[in-house]
C-alpha cells in the first residue's frame, strides 16, 4: 500500500513540474511589462528597472524559473507583486471560501444525484424517470454562469429570500445559490452515472439471487444493488471536488464570491505571475491528491484492482 | 519489406463497404432516435441562421446606438426586445449564431488535427513517443479547463480566431487521450497484421486500418465537444476575454445583461436560451451517437461545461 503511493506521488513530480513549465512560460511570452502595472504612468525607466530589479523581472526567465522553484521548495510561493503580499496569504484568505463553496457543492451533487439517479433507475420508465432524463440532459447543456444569473433573478430579485452578491456574514444563506449553481452540471452527471451503473447492476445474477432468497426490494436495492452501482459514482464525485474548486470562476464572477478562481483570473488580467503561478498549483496539488484518494478508495471499494490502475480510466 | 507486385492493387483491398454502411446506420438511427433527430434538427436550424442571418435580421439592428429603442420589452416590432443600445436583441441573436457556429465547427476542427495526430502517434508507436504526449497531456488535464483558456487568450488577445485557437490548444489532449486508447485495442486486430503483411506502410495502415476502426469513440466526443466549445466562447466573452465587440457574441450578451437585470430581464432571457438550445442540440447527437455506434461509452462524455 505505502509503495503504491508511493510510486503515485513519484508519478505526480513530472505533472507538476510541466504544469509550472507552462505557467511560468505563459506569462512570460504574456504581453505588458508587469513592472510597468505597479507605477503609474511616465514613471521614470530608472524606476521601472529598479522595480525589475527588485522582482527580479530583469533576469532571463530559466534563471527566475529556477528561483522560483527552489523557493518553492522551501514553501516560498513568492510575493504578488500587485497586492505586495505573501502569495501564500492571499491564498489563506480565498481558499477557505473556495473548498467551503465548493464542499457545500458537492453535497448537493452527491446527494441530489444518487437520489434521482437511483430512483430513475428502479422506477425505470416510469414518470419520474423520464423527469429525472429530461432535466439531467438540459443541465448538462446549461451555460452555468446563465443558470447562476436566473437563480438571482428569480430568488433574489423576484422573491427576494436569498442574498445573490458576496459572502456577507458568512451565514448558510450565501452559500445557497451559488452552490445549487456550481453544482448544477455535476449534479446532472452524477444522477446519469448513477443511473446507467444501477441499471447495469440490477442485471446481474447476484441481484436476481438476492431476490431468490426472499429478501426485500429496499433491502437488494439498498444493500445490493446500490453498493455496487456507486463504485464508478463515488470516482467521479471524488475527482469533482478539484473541479469545482477550479472551475467556479464564472459562479464567483456572477456572485461576486471572495474565492480563489476569481483571484487567478484576475491575476492573469493584471499580469501577477507569482499569484497566478501560486494559486494554480495549489490548484493542481489539490486535483492530484484527490485522483490518488480516489484511486486507494477505489481499490479498497473493489479488491480485484488490487492497485493495479483504476478500471474506468 | 517486400514490394508487392504490380497487379496486386492496394487500392481495391481497402475498399471496405464499411465507410457507406456506417454512414448509412448512423441517418438511420438517428432518425429513429426522437431525441438525437430534434438535436440535429436545432442544428440544421442553427447552421442556416447563421448563413441567412443577412436575409433574416437586417446587421445594422444588431450594431449601433438607437436612443429612442432603449431597453424595450418584447413586441410586435422586436420579438426580443432592445438592449441598452437600443439594439434589436432578436438581430444580434440572429448574428451571434455565426460566432457560435464557427468556433464550434472550427476549434473542435483544430484539436481534432492536433489530437488525432497526437493519439495516433502515442497509440500506434508506443515508447517514448507515447510516454511524452501522454505525459503532456496530463499536465493539460491538471490544468482547470476555463482558466487555461483564459491564460491563452490573454497572450493571444481577444477575437474570435483566438477563441478558436485556445480551445483547440486545449482541446487536443482529450481527443489524444481517447484515440490512444482506441488505436491501441484497435492495433492488434488481425487485420492490421494483414495489411503489414501484405506491405502496407505505417501511414497506410493508420490511415486505412486503423482510422475507420478506431474512430468511433472521438465521433461521440467531438460531437460533444462542438457544444463545450460554444459554451466555453461564451463564457470567455463574457468575462471579456473572448469575441470582442461590436461583434455580437451570446457570451457578450449575457455579460451586457447584468447591469439591467431587474429592468430589462429579457436581455439576459434570449441569448441563454440560444445558448441551451444550441449545445442540448449538440447534447443530444452525441448521446444518439453513443448510443448507436458504442453503448459501452455510456458516462464517458466530459462536462459540457468545463467552467
Amino acid at each position: 500500500m505505502s509503495r503504491y503511493i508511493a510510486r503515485r506521488l513519484l508519478q505526480a513530480i513530472p505533472v507538476i513540474l510541466g504544469v509550472t513549465l507552462i505557467i511560468f512560460l505563459l506569462m512570460f511570452i504574456l504581453p505588458g511589462d508587469p513592472a510597468r502595472m505597479l507605477v503609474q504612468k511616465g514613471a521614470s525607466p530608472e524606476v521601472l528597472e529598479s522595480i525589475r530589479e527588485a522582482h527580479g523581472l530583469d533576469k532571463p526567465w530559466y534563471v527566475q524559473y529556477g528561483k522560483y522553484m527552489w523557493n518553492l521548495l522551501q514553501g516560498d510561493f513568492g510575493t504578488s507583486i500587485r497586492y505586495r503580499r505573501p502569495v501564500l496569504d492571499i491564498m489563506k484568505d480565498h481558499y477557505p471560501n473556495s473548498i467551503r463553496l465548493a464542499a457545500v457543492a458537492l453535497a448537493i451533487e452527491a446527494v441530489i444525484g444518487i437520489i434521482a439517479g437511483v430512483i430513475s433507475a428502479v422506477k425505470r420508465r416510469s414518470f419520474l424517470d423520464i423527469l429525472v432524463t429530461l432535466s439531467t440532459t438540459i443541465l448538462v447543456a446549461m451555460p452555468i454562469f446563465w443558470f447562476a444569473m436566473l437563480l438571482q433573478v428569480v430568488f433574489g430579485l423576484k422573491w427576494g429570500i436569498l442574498p445573490i452578491s458576496g459572502m456577507g456574514d458568512g451565514s448558510w444563506r450565501y452559500y445557497v445559490l451559488p452552490a445549487i449553481a456550481l453544482a448544477s452540471v455535476h449534479t446532472a452527471y452524477t444522477a446519469r452515472i448513477t443511473r446507467s451503473s444501477m441499471l447495469e447492476v440490477i442485471n446481474q445474477d447476484y441481484i436476481r439471487t438476492a431476490r431468490a432468497k426472499g429478501l426485500s426490494e429496499k433491502k437488494v436495492i439498498l444493500k445490493h444493488a446500490l453498493r455496487n452501482a456507486l463504485i464508478p459514482v463515488i470516482t467521479i464525485i471524488g475527482l469533482d471536488l478539484g473541479g469545482l474548486i477550479g472551475s467556479a470562476i464564472l459562479t464567483e464572477t456572477v456572485f461576486s464570491w471572495p474565492g480563489v478562481g476569481r483571484v487567478i483570473y484576475l491575476a492573469i488580467l493584471q499580469r501577477d505571475p507569482p499569484v497566478v503561478m501560486g494559486g494554480t498549483l495549489i490548484l493542481v496539488f489539490i486535483f492530484i491528491l484527490l485522483n490518488l484518494l480516489v484511486d486507494i478508495s477505489y481499490a479498497y471499494l473493489d479488491p480485484r484492482i488490487k492497485f493495479e490502475g483504476r478500471k474506468v480510466d | 519489406m517486400a514490394k508487392l507486385p504490380e497487379e496486386f492493387n492496394l487500392e481495391e483491398i481497402d475498399q471496405e463497404p464499411r465507410g457507406t454502411t456506417l454512414k448509412r446506420e448512423i441517418l438511420v438511427t438517428l432518425r429513429k432516435n426522437k431525441m438525437a433527430s430534434f438535436g440535429l434538427i436545432v442544428i440544421a436550424i442553427l447552421v442556416l441562421v447563421a448563413i441567412f442571418a443577412p436575409v433574416i435580421a437586417p446587421y445594422k439592428n444588431a450594431v449601433g446606438f438607437y436612443p429612442e429603442e432603449i431597453l424595450k420589452p418584447p413586441s410586435v416590432e422586436h420579438m426580443m426586445g432592445t438592449d441598452d443600445l437600443g439594439r434589436d436583441i432578436f438581430a444580434r441573436i440572429v448574428w451571434g449564431s455565426r460566432v457560435s457556429v464557427e468556433v464550434g465547427i472550427l476549434a473542435v476542427a483544430f484539436g481534432l488535427i492536433i489530437g488525432l495526430f497526437m493519439g495516433a502517434l502515442a497509440g500506434y508507436k508506443g515508447g517514448m513517443a507515447d510516454t511524452l504526449i501522454m505525459r503532456t497531456a496530463d499536465v493539460f488535464f491538471a490544468f482547470p479547463y476555463i482558466l487555461g483558456a483564459i491564460a491563452v487568450m490573454t497572450i493571444l488577445g481577444p477575437g474570435l480566431e483566438n477563441v478558436i485557437i485556445a480551445i483547440g490548444v486545449l482541446e487536443w489532449a482529450y481527443i489524444a487521450r481517447l484515440f490512444r486508447g482506441s488505436v491501441l485495442a484497435t492495433k492488434v486486430n488481425d487485420y492490421v497484421e494483414a495489411a503489414r503483411a501484405i506491405g502496407a506502410d505505417d501511414k497506410r495502415i493508420i490511415m486505412k486500418h486503423i482510422l475507420p476502426n478506431a474512430i468511433t469513440p472521438v465521433i461521440v466526443y467531438s460531437a460533444m465537444s462542438v457544444g463545450t466549445a460554444i459554451i466555453t466562447e461564451a463564457a470567455l466573452s463574457f468575462l471579456g476575454v473572448g469575441v470582442q465587440p461590436p461583434r455580437p457574441s451570446w457570451g457578450w450578451m449575457l455579460s451586457d445583461s447584468r447591469a439591467f437585470m431587474s429592468r430589462a430581464p429579457w436581455m439576459m432571457y434570449f441569448p441563454g436560451l440560444a445558448i441551451l438550445v444550441t449545445v442540448l442540440g449538440f447534447v443530444l447527437v452525441a448521446d444518439g451517437l453513443r448510443d448507436m455506434l458504442d453503448p459501452r461509452l455510456k458516462g464517458m462524455s466530459e462536462h459540457v461545461t468545463r467552467g
